[in-house]
């Protein structure tokens, strides 16, 4: 079962202008939390991250001896998520943000094609939920 | 100076020293009040600065031990105590919001539905280089060498990258997304309680 959309009004509006085949059997929740982020939150968040992948290990020294930005280009290009840990996965996400996440999501969004497309979406949208749901808890 | 730190003009001096005209004035990097940054000051496990920041009251204890090493501290930082509550708060906020977070992947509820949404981002980089690319650099945002990238020569980078120019459009700046991450030098003449400080690592606590 694939999971809901948690969309904000703004993203609902741009759901509702994709093609009526494209929107049908989509479980929508209307994302409701909000998060204004800051380069102050973001850095405290970057002081937060704890990686342990030997691979993103290994392409962060490889990117500290390029010397070009055609090098770092090609690195990128050679990135493989496939057995970086859920654990450094979540990592990540927590660092990049949820504010980070809408602005990725909004044109994904607005180009998805395919239920493909949109499952894709629905894993970025339950990340962001849940980011979104942590900054808004009280201690 | 730490290779990510900003450079920030005193526009009363122009960049002179007051003091030694002709010369520049030394260029400090900010402080942050980050774990490791509290951790090298105050010579404390980082676990230990974390679960402090988590509370008010931690966070006022480690605010006033902070302050009796305000003069070391100022040596090698542009240090505002007036930034530091708020700062403390910040970071204790992240804290707990990742704390959170990670048990909320983690949680027999969710954690088939973070699990289906972690085996989707896997498949990301051939799908979507440019979410795979954002978090490979949020993986490197704490490298030194990273900067060269993350500062000044995204549009560059996003030139040569087949989609990844995309970045630019989406993020508009992605220095916003990912700012460059102060070092942290030792104090001088070695920790605070006069144990050899440990050599810096700037931004992300990554093991090597």
């Amino acid at each position: 079962m694939a999971a809901p959309l948690w969309l904000t009004a703004a993203e609902r509006t741009i759901f509702d202008a994709l093609p009526a085949p494209l929107q049908d059997g989509w479980e929508l929740k209307e994302e409701t939390l909000a998060f204004t982020d800051t380069a102050e939150r973001r850095t405290a968040r970057l002081s937060l991250v704890r990686l342990h992948d030997q691979k993103l290990l290994a392409l962060r020294d490889k990117v500290q001896k390029a010397t070009s930005p055609e090098d770092v280009a090609s690195l990128l290009a050679e990135i493989d998520l496939r057995d970086v840990t859920e654990g450094d996965l979540a990592e990540l996400f927590f660092a990049l943000g949820p504010d980070a996440l809408t602005r990725l999501i909004t044109p994904l969004l607005r180009e998805a094609k395919t239920d493909g497309d949109l499952d894709d979406l629905a894993s970025l949208l339950t990340i962001r939920h849940s980011l979104l749901e942590s900054f808004s808890s009280q201690a | 100076m730490g290779f990510f730190s900003r450079s920030k003009k005193d526009p009363s001096t122009n960049g002179q020293n007051p003091e030694q005209p002709g010369k520049k004035a030394e260029i400090l990097p900010p402080f942050r009040a980050t774990p490791e940054a509290l951790s090298q000051v105050l010579e404390m496990k980082t676990d230990e600065v974390e679960a402090q920041l988590k509370s008010v009251e931690g966070r006022k204890d480690l605010f006033d031990k902070l302050m009796e090493h305000e003069d070391k501290i100022k040596q090698v930082h542009d240090f505002k105590p007036e930034d530091l509550r708020r700062q403390l708060e910040v970071t204790g906020e992240a804290v707990g919001a990742k704390e959170r977070f990670m048990a909320d992947a983690q949680s027999p509820e969710k954690k088939g539905l973070f699990r289906r949404a972690w085996e989707k981002v896997k498949a990301f980089p051939r799908k979507h280089p440019i979410v795979t690319a954002l978090l490979v650099i949020t993986a490197l945002a704490g490298a030194t060498a990273a900067g060269f990238y993350l500062t000044g020569n995204w549009e560059l980078l996003m030139s040569k990258a087949a989609g990844l120019r995309k970045v630019l459009q989406a993020l508009k700046a992605p220095e916003e997304l990912i700012p460059p991450m102060p070092n942290t030098p030792p104090l001088p003449g070695g920790g605070v309680f006069e144990i050899p400080g440990g050599t810096p690592t700037p931004g992300l606590d990554i093991p090597t």
